[in-house]
């Protein structure tokens, strides 16, 4: 179960001609697939498209109804290679990724389908997680598209514009015999608005329907067919491509009162450019802008005439891309010099060679821009003032807010079962005098690699941390250590890391952080079962089909495989320490289990209050700190970090420091008590357990109890109402 | 009305931000405009600040769509809105608010940052600064604590937010309007709407465009209170001796000895301070109020009786009860998580005793039997007792180990800090306020003591000259566990 649930939203996904349709652009796309009669859809998770893949999970009954195949893919190249439905048949699909990791991870069958061609549309949905909070390496899409000859598309970011771009770019495909790429940037993706909905088409094959099967060798990569799709590529699949995207107008063009300059930009880039250009008072809130604009709404491939006829006749034309290398400005300045066109070209001379297209860039860029080209009739002093109208604040109030606006670096979540885990690695690592050469992946536990653990030194993509100490290890003064986590591991640790390494006789160590989802990309499910906690009953029964950890690395040839609960830090520590020294001389797997807290705390907070409403005894637990015995340190939060571990003034007027103090977010984890017994620190931590509904022996203990301490209470006040002041 | 509102909302992961942006599009979508909301999701979220942006724009006969940015941009944003003052200063910082047309509301309360969390001694910013920032960046500033406000209808901060934003009337809804939202929003409506209520109300107390709402911090004139006890009367007058200015300080002192021990340590206490007096030359007697603070602290040492003391106390148990918001009668248990060590053991015997079983492997060992980590159930009766009894022992606390020990450092902190103040007064408060350093247990304790004596030697050695110097070896010694800013100061005094 995800972070999120669509349930209620997907009832949208029903609406029909003419019904307005409000929602997120995730919705939007999801409508625009339906709407385009896809017969099958699937993907991988990960921001920003991981909403996208929660929202075709919670859709799955309107997709079965309409006779939809859904798949939850393994991989993003599980979902590439699922559209080679498309090669042979006249049916249309759909697969979602983030990009450009997914795009890397799906290449290979990427490659080959977009060298065999498709006969029904293909379209590969990509988030660009780009700019401000991407959380993985900068790169573009656009490369991939290139150099495999794949359409592009990038559509002005509203919801009209995307929906009507999945319905052409699907016959845009069909037209071209190619598969493509729909490009979403990340804020996209939970844009909100509205588009006028058509019927859902429901597809041509389903199980009462099935294809002819049918072989065709053009299809093939094989040689010498491979030659031939190469030749098919250029002669007629680049030509239909550019004529289809012609015909029916998917770039857009907008006059403008300056016709003697120009920008040309990506669709996608649309919205914060008008915005600059409103400000200057060159467009209108509803996007009339003065100056003539040309949006690609097609970023590839280009096409030249159409670029050629808006440029013509202009002095200068400002090439509006995001990202780096500026591929479509190195591309149309080759079309405006094959056209021997003298209009002036910019673009990254004026905007910044990387980074986001933010308001700010826009703001700035557009304005130098027009300084640079002087459009005839123009005031420019207005521009300038408009420019500089924005006035910065005095240099001393700079400078004092910025040594007060602390940063607040990502980290681990209440109660969250990996920091006992890094505790424990940290606790051995202090113990063993040097520090450790840890490979890191990508996941939640990546965040061990910030303080306060400080932990991993290289992460090199999802699955790949045990791959990546393979030539380490032989250099290292400790047997290698490899963090990788459960989703990490079914995406591609199992075959890329464990079965090589067992191949090659790895030494080393292998934890695997089994806490039951992909947890950092929203807690989707992944192939190995859920084991909840034993706190409280669960309703979620254990699935028949499960796909344990332990069975997968036993299966490879793994002999040494422990599994141990993260939250008990002392076996934890010792399992630890024994893969480091025992005499075994093959790869050492620890499955450090413990449910991600976020879907627990989902999972069981609803049953918690069920319970209690429904009188059945129940306790709950939670963390407190003594401000009396608390003396304001703080060693607590060093070797832990958790949210809810806070502090707070110091009650008492004497003490100058303050004490640390346990907010209501506590889930009572139970990882500080551990960490006041392993690293020996005070005795300000006490465990509350508040008992709801209690039985006849809980009310008649709790009565004995309480009489007997409100005795001793009563004495002790008495005593010291003698010794008061 | 030709461009739209833009609004901007700062929020930390997991706080709703998100919430209460659709409050916002949804109250103006039923009111005829066309909305629009973006976000940057994902693990940027998780634990950090995120930021969610809105546009309004009214619906028009010809039914054009407005274009809409992505992206709050600065100088451009006509509403910044914040769950804490912090990331008001963060708002401020990327330029969304500015004095020509923002309004920003922004709850005043702190949400502290790992930096803050996790300094030694008191690392937390001081928000008085952003408030200030905010005042004179603002078109309008409207800021109080609504957490406090929404944490007394036990609701949501976000209710708080929307009845500030509500009030400014800087969005052109009705109150109802608004009202009306969280009541089709469904989800605990009446704490909602009181909250919504409150906060209006607070918003609506000041109308001069720049408005800071801070409760009045009462410090009044302190009074020594009338004692009750003939002992107490003695020790009163003794306070009442001392110059007016620090008699608060020396009550507390005097009250928490008492409760500690006894009257007479009470009374060598004061006795201390009467010597720290001569030499005092008038002004603000700052030497003798920094002496008072950090000698009644360490005095109070937490040996095993007083952390037991504490444990136990009635005071405490209501304190734990109201913290974790249990009922008044209801079974609530409470589990001491202990780690004593053997040397804890030792040093509440007598001198002779402690010593030999210290340095005796066999009742070392024997002692290590009961050390270790400890789980103890204060609601027990076993537990309570043992706790009760542990307490008593402060009957014996003057013959023993610890005693003398902590005795002879403070005695040795206190020689040095008179001789200091002997030569340069300056000197004397900074040595003084490095009774500071002594604080925690176990490794922590031992590390502040090993600080202390060491910053005491270099001060005798004439390695530290002068207040300032003084100063910067304890901020030194409160910047890491490892003693690392510690070894590069001294480094930096050979240098």
């Amino acid at each position: 179960m995800a972070e999120r649930s669509f349930a209620k939203e997907v009832q949208h996904l029903k609406l029909g001609n003419g019904d307005v349709f409000r929602g997120e652009g995730i919705l939007a796309i999801t409508k625009g697939l339906l709407q385009s009669g896809v017969a099958y859809v699937g993907g991988y998770q990960g921001s920003p498209i991981s909403h996208l893949m929660d929202v075709l999970n919670d859709a799955q009954e309107i997709l079965g109804d309409l006779g939809v195949h859904f798949e939850q893919s393994g991989s993003e190249a599980n979902a590439a290679a699922m559209l080679s439905a498309s090669i042979n048949y006249p049916m249309r699909g759909a697969v979602a990724w983030k990009s450009t990791v997914g795009t890397n991870v799906a290449s290979d069958a990427l490659a080959n389908l977009a060298s065999s061609g498709v006969t029904g549309g293909a379209m590969v949905v990509v988030g660009e997680d780009y700019g401000e909070g991407s959380s993985i390496m900068q790169e573009r899409t656009h490369a991939f598209a290139m150099k495999s000859q794949m359409w592009l598309l990038d559509p002005r970011p509203n919801l009209p514009s995307i929906v009507d771009m999945i319905e052409r770019g699907f016959e845009l495909s069909e037209a071209s015999n190619t598969p493509l790429f729909l490009m979403v940037r990340i804020r996209t993706c939970h844009v909100t608005g509205e588009f006028v909905a058509k019927n859902n088409v429901a597809p041509q094959f389903n199980p009462a329907n099935p294809v002819v099967p049918e072989r065709e060798l053009n299809r093939i990569i094989l040689p010498p067919i491979i030659f031939e799709q190469e030749k098919d590529k250029i002669k007629n699949r680049l030509p239909a491509a550019l004529a289809y995207i012609t015909e029916h107008k998917m770039n857009e063009v907008f006059e403008g009162d300056f016709g003697d300059v120009g920008i040309v930009m990506q669709g996608g880039l649309y919205n914060t450019a008008i915005r600059a250009l409103e400000r200057y008072g060159l467009a209108d809130a509803f996007g009339n802008s003065k100056i003539p604009l040309y949006i690609m709404n097609v970023t590839y491939p280009l096409v030249p005439e159409e670029l050629v006829q808006f440029c013509a006749g202009k002095a200068h034309v400002l090439m509006v891309e995001e990202g780096q290398p500026n591929y479509i400005e190195q591309e149309l300045s080759l079309i405006l010099r094959k056209a021997d066109l003298q209009t002036r070209l910019h673009g990254k001379d004026i905007l910044p060679g990387y980074g986001e297209f933010t308001g700010q860039v826009a703001f700035d860029g557009i304005a130098e821009f027009l300084q640079q080209s002087a459009p005839r009739g123009l005031d420019l002093d207005l521009i300038a003032g408009a420019r500089h109208m924005t006035s910065s604040m005095p240099i001393e109030q700079s400078e004092a807010l910025g040594k007060e606006v602390v940063a607040r670096p990502a980290g681990l979540c209440t109660g969250c079962p990996e920091r006992p885990l890094f505790s424990a690695i940290k606790q051995i690592q202090q113990a063993s005098g040097g520090d450790f050469h840890i490979s890191a992946d990508i996941g939640c536990h990546a965040f061990a690699t910030l303080p306060p653990f400080n932990l991993g030194n290289t992460i090199m993509g999802y699955g790949f941390s045990l791959a990546a100490s393979s030539a380490m290890r032989s250099k290292l003064p400790h047997r290698a250590i490899s963090v990788m986590g459960d989703g990490g591991f079914w995406h591609n640790g199992l075959t890329t890391g464990v079965v090589s390494s067992v191949f090659n006789h790895h030494d080393g160590i292998l934890i695997i952080v089994d806490n039951g989802y992909s947890a950092a990309t929203g807690g989707q499910d992944i192939p190995s079962f859920i084991k909840p906690e034993n706190l409280i009953a669960t309703s979620k029964v254990a699935r028949v089909d499960q796909q344990p950890i332990a069975a997968a690395v036993k299966g490879v040839g793994v002999e040494w495989v422990r599994t141990v609960a993260t939250y008990n830090i002392g076996e934890m520590k010792d399992t630890i320490e024994d893969a480091l020294s025992t005499e075994y001389d093959g790869l050492k797997v620890i499955i450090a289990e413990g449910e991600c807290m976020l879907n627990k705390q989902r999972r069981i907070k609803p049953q918690i209050k069920v319970r209690i409403n429904d009188g059945v005894r129940t306790i709950k637990e939670r963390f407190v700190v003594d401000s009396q015995t608390c003396t304001g340190d703080h060693a607590c939060i060093r070797i832990s970090g958790c949210p809810s571990l806070t502090i707070k003034d110091n009650p008492d007027p004497l003490r100058v420091d303050p004490v640390a103090y346990v907010d209501n977010s506590c889930v009572g984890c139970g990882v500080c008590g551990s960490n006041v017994h392993s690293a020996v620190l005070c005795p300000s931590f006490a465990r509350a357990e508040m008992l709801f509904n209690p039985n006849w022996w809980d009310k008649f203990v709790g009565g004995m109890r309480q009489s007997v301490i409100g005795f001793l209470q009563q004495r002790l006040q008495n005593q010291e109402a003698k010794r008061a002041l | 009305m030709n461009t739209s509102i833009r609004i901007v909302i700062a929020a930390l992961g997991g706080e709703g931000g998100g919430v209460l942006g659709k409050w916002i599009a949804d109250m103006a979508a039923r009111a005829g405009y066309v909305t629009q909301t973006t976000s940057v999701p994902g693990v940027a979220q998780r634990t950090g600040a995120t930021i969610y942006y809105i546009e309004l724009f009214p619906r028009t006969e010809a039914g054009g769509a407005p274009v809409m940015s992505m992206f709050p941009t600065p100088g451009d944003v006509d509403i910044v809105i914040c769950s804490e003052i912090v990331e008001a200063g963060r708002m401020i910082q990327r330029g969304f608010v500015t004095p020509d047309r923002t309004t920003l509301i922004s709850s005043t309360h702190r949400v502290y940052g790992i930096a803050e969390k996790e300094a030694m001694g008191n690392g937390v910013g001081d928000k008085n600064v952003i408030i200030d920032v905010a005042k004179n960046n603002a078109k309008t500033f409207i800021g109080f604590d609504m957490q406090a406000a929404a944490r007394r209808f036990d609701s949501v901060i976000n209710a708080a937010l929307f009845g500030a934003l509500a009030e400014t009337g800087v969005l052109p809804f009705e109150r109802s309007a608004f009202e009306e939202t969280i009541t089709l929003g469904k989800i605990a409506i009446e704490s909602n709407l009181r909250t919504f209520s409150a906060s209006y109300e607070m918003a609506g107390a000041q109308q001069d465009g720049v408005t800071i709402v801070e409760p009045e911090v009462q410090s009044p004139v302190f009074e020594l209170p009338v004692a009750t006890t003939e002992e107490g009367r003695a020790l009163m007058v003794r306070v009442a001796s001392f110059p007016a200015c620090c008699q608060e300080i020396l009550y507390l002192g005097v009250k928490k000895l008492v409760h500690y021990q006894d009257y007479r340590y009470a009374d060598e206490y004061l006795d201390q301070l009467q010597t720290i007096t001569t030499l005092e030359a008038g002004g603000d007697y700052e030497l003798l109020s920094e002496v008072a603070r950090f000698l009644a602290l360490w005095m109070t040492f937490e040996d095993l009786p007083r952390v037991a003391q504490l444990k136990i106390s009635g005071e405490r148990f209501s304190v734990f009860r109201k913290e974790v918001k249990a009922d008044q009668d209801q079974l609530l248990g409470m589990v001491e998580f202990l780690h004593p060590r053997v040397e804890e053991f030792c040093g509440i015997m007598p001198v002779a005793m402690g010593r030999f079983m210290q340095n005796s492997a066999f009742f070392s060992g024997l002692l290590g039997l009961f050390a270790g980590p400890r789980n103890v159930r204060t609601n027990s009766v076993f537990g309570y007792a043992m706790f009760y009894f542990m307490a008593k022992l402060r009957g014996t606390r003057r013959s023993s180990l610890i005693y003398k020990i902590e005795q002879a450092h403070i005695n040795s902190w206190l020689a040095e800090v008179v001789a200091a103040a002997h030569t340069d007064y300056d000197s004397g408060v900074e040595l003084a306020r490095c009774g500071r350093l002594i604080k925690g247990y176990s490794s922590t304790r031992e590390r502040g003591n090993a600080n202390l004596e060491k910053i005491i030697a270099l001060y005798k050695n004439a390695k530290l000259s002068g207040a300032t110097a003084i100063t910067a070896a304890r901020n030194a010694a409160l910047t890491d566990d490892e003693g690392e800013a510690m070894a590069q100061f001294e480094l930096g005094l050979e240098a």
